[in-house]
């Protein structure tokens, strides 16, 4: 009787020791799957604000984004322009020879005056604005442009000869103080250079990429 | 001979010139937020929401805010590879600190650009971080992943300026879903919408990043 039962529990022996070494040999393998990069905290741990996590597949609600009522409170767009600045920076436009020149008398509206500032964001440089006009211009003329300086505050004027085809936006900067309009731009699809423009390159040294 | 050798150093020399225009210094200009924070991806996984200039947490010296996420089983070299037809040059060195082992550390890249820089150009450009040792992250609810910063160039070699990181990371959504992977563009809330004009930087994020599954 007790070679029977040593027989039968040999037998379970055996089996339970091919399925634990068959789960241990799986365990294995994922360890080895996901070495390096294996999560060191608890399930749950987090540092820092929660981000919703990936869709759910098709046929199943999306997961809720933990963020969203912070996403509701937040900004949609610029700031615009203390109401002085944003006076100041029209009485600049108004009165801005190299602008004048640039439109030709073509009309426009501004769109958006809103703050400048320096790298820092501390210093006011003046503002940025957006204008729409009326016409699309084209012309062969010099744009006023800025290359700023490495620390990110001052800047250098520059005047930049170009092939302007068709433009209906331009983008400006103004320094209200020296009330003067620094810098106006189409969107770059409008561009083209003249034979003037390659001596504008710069040393590859004195660029600083973003 | 001679002549051919004469041409030999001209041919080297000018690619070594634009070698050195098409990868910039890195940017040491930098902007500045009022967003920075870390983001947690769970298991103790963390990122800062902006990439930053230097070696250096910094919200004052921030360079621009994250917008993508590239889960499932992503890693930098198959996001590089994916996108290369469009994103094929070179850029600037730019640096994240991430969480990923317990400890934070940091990742360095240069990310890929639509084209050279140039006077009058633009270029769309993406950088992708994860940690260095295995160019992604591991946890289970994201599977191997990695995250990115994405913005333009605009005439980097005359009137350098910067902006538009929302056109860059529409431009990669609608590539990777053209190529066949399943693209969530602004799916999740990063913390980090910022619209202002600082030196040449212009942020104009909305604050939601898009997710992108690979397989």
């Amino acid at each position: 009787m007790f070679g029977r039962i040593s027989a039968l529990s040999r037998k379970k022996l055996v089996l339970l020791t091919a399925w634990l070494t068959a789960i241990a040999g799986i365990a294995a393998i994922l360890a080895i799957a996901t070495s390096g990069a294996a999560p060191s905290q608890p399930l749950g741990a987090q540092n820092g604000a929660p981000v919703r996590v990936p869709p759910a597949s098709a046929g199943h609600a999306d997961p809720p984004d933990p963020g969203a009522a912070a996403a509701a409170v937040a900004p949609r767009g610029p700031p615009a322009a203390s109401p002085a600045d944003a006076a100041a920076t029209r009485a600049v436009l108004g009165g801005d020879a190299t602008l004048a020149r640039i439109l030709q008398g073509i009309p426009y509206r501004v769109t958006s005056i809103s703050p400048w500032t320096d790298a820092a964001g501390d210093g006011v440089l003046g503002t940025a604005v957006d204008i729409q006009l009326d016409s699309p211009l084209t012309a062969t003329t010099e744009l006023p442009g800025v290359r700023f300086d490495p620390d990110g505050i001052t800047y250098r004027q520059l005047t930049i000869p170009v092939h302007v085809t068709a433009a209906t936006t331009f983008r400006l900067l103004v320094d209200v103080d020296a009330r003067q309009v620094v810098s106006a731009m189409p969107p770059d699809a409008t561009l083209s250079p003249t034979p003037d423009t390659h001596g504008l390159y710069r040393a590859p040294g004195d660029a600083h990429g973003s | 001979m001679r002549i051919k050798l004469r041409h030999l150093y001209l041919v080297a020399a000018v690619c070594a010139l634009a070698a050195g225009i098409a990868v910039l210094p890195a940017n040491v200009i930098g902007s500045s937020t009022t967003n920075l924070r870390t983001l947690g991806f769970g298991y103790g996984d963390s990122i800062y929401n902006y990439d930053f200039e230097n070696q250096t947490v910094d919200a004052r010296h921030v360079d621009w805010a994250t917008s993508l996420l590239f889960y499932n089983n992503a890693n930098v070299n198959k996001i590089k590879t994916i996108l290369e037809g469009s994103y094929w040059i070179y850029g600037s060195k730019e640096n994240a600190n991430l969480n990923d082992s317990g400890s934070w550390e940091w990742d360095q890249d240069g990310g890929m650009k639509t084209d050279i820089p140039s006077c009058l150009g633009s270029d769309a450009h993406y950088r992708v971080y994860a940690p260095s040792a295995n160019d992604r992250f591991y946890n289970p609810t994201f599977g191997y992943y990695l995250f990115g910063t994405t913005h333009h160039d605009h005439h980097e070699l005359c009137d350098a300026s910067y902006d538009d990181s929302e056109g860059t990371e529409h431009d990669i959504a609608n590539r990777m879903s053209a190529r066949g992977y399943y693209t969530r563009y602004d799916y999740a809330w990063f913390y980090n919408a910022q619209f202002d004009t600082q030196g040449n930087h212009r942020f104009n994020n909305d604050g939601y990043a898009t997710y992108v599954e690979v397989p």
